[in-house]
């Protein structure tokens, strides 16, 4: 049965496998289960345009394992922009 | 087939803007570059007959529902090839308009480096996008 800490186990165990690339990282998860969508922000610590990409083949491919399953929607997002202020509300 | 000549001529003229705005605005140029790329998605999408036609003109970009899913999800269904890119396209254009007051923060501060690569994301989905409308034309 999905649910977010399903969701949240499975990309993190996807993420693990990247580590090496985006360097630090966090899952903001969110889960709508009347309209069976994800909401996934991917925050990255090496937000660097190959990175960047190696997170949105990784989320790519968790949304086409769950084509019959859900919808999934993400965003990428540097790390520190969630610590920094100013960055934030630039 | 003038659903998808309107979508064709959208996604021109988004490039057009793209162009325009790219070397003062290339956070807005990157945001007129995923609709162009969202348009040739829906033009081949038009001719797609085994699709629900609540499939053949998406309204959104996210859902589940039978028959009526979100153009990403559809994309990723029945365009395999270009969904990284389009997911790529999207990603950025949502965080440029929303997150971020340039496109490249966060990205080296070279504006016109993301937007280059983003432009060769777009080019693979429109010609991706060009050959499947014409193979069911002939």
């Amino acid at each position: 049965m999905t649910s977010i800490d399903t969701i949240r186990y499975e990309l993190d165990s996807r993420m693990q496998e990247i580590s090496n690339d985006v360097g630090k990282f966090d899952l903001s998860v969110r889960w709508e289960p009347m309209a069976r969508i994800a909401r996934v922000g991917f925050l990255v610590q090496n937000y660097e345009w190959a990175s960047r990409m190696r997170v949105i083949e990784v989320a790519t491919a968790f949304q086409r394992a769950h084509l019959d399953d859900f919808a999934v929607d993400f965003d990428v997002i540097p790390y520190e922009s969630v610590l920094d202020t100013e960055f934030a509300e630039a | 087939m003038g659903s998808a000549r309107f979508h064709i001529a959208r996604a021109e003229r988004n490039y057009d803007a793209c162009l325009f705005m790219r070397s003062e605005y290339p956070e807005w140029a990157g945001v007129a570059l995923f609709y162009s790329a969202l348009h040739y998605v829906d033009a081949a999408l038009a001719d797609e007959r085994h699709l629900h036609k609540d499939e053949r003109n998406p309204r959104k970009h996210v859902g589940f529902e039978k028959d009526a899913r979100g153009r990403n999800q559809i994309v990723l269904g029945e365009y395999p090839g270009i969904g990284v890119e389009y997911m790529s396209l999207y990603d950025m254009s949502r965080r440029s308009r929303y997150d971020l007051g340039r496109l490249s923060v966060g990205l080296g501060g070279d504006d016109a480096t993301p937007l280059t690569l983003m432009i060769g994301q777009w080019q693979n989905v429109k010609d991706f996008c060009l050959k499947r409308k014409a193979s069911r034309a002939s």
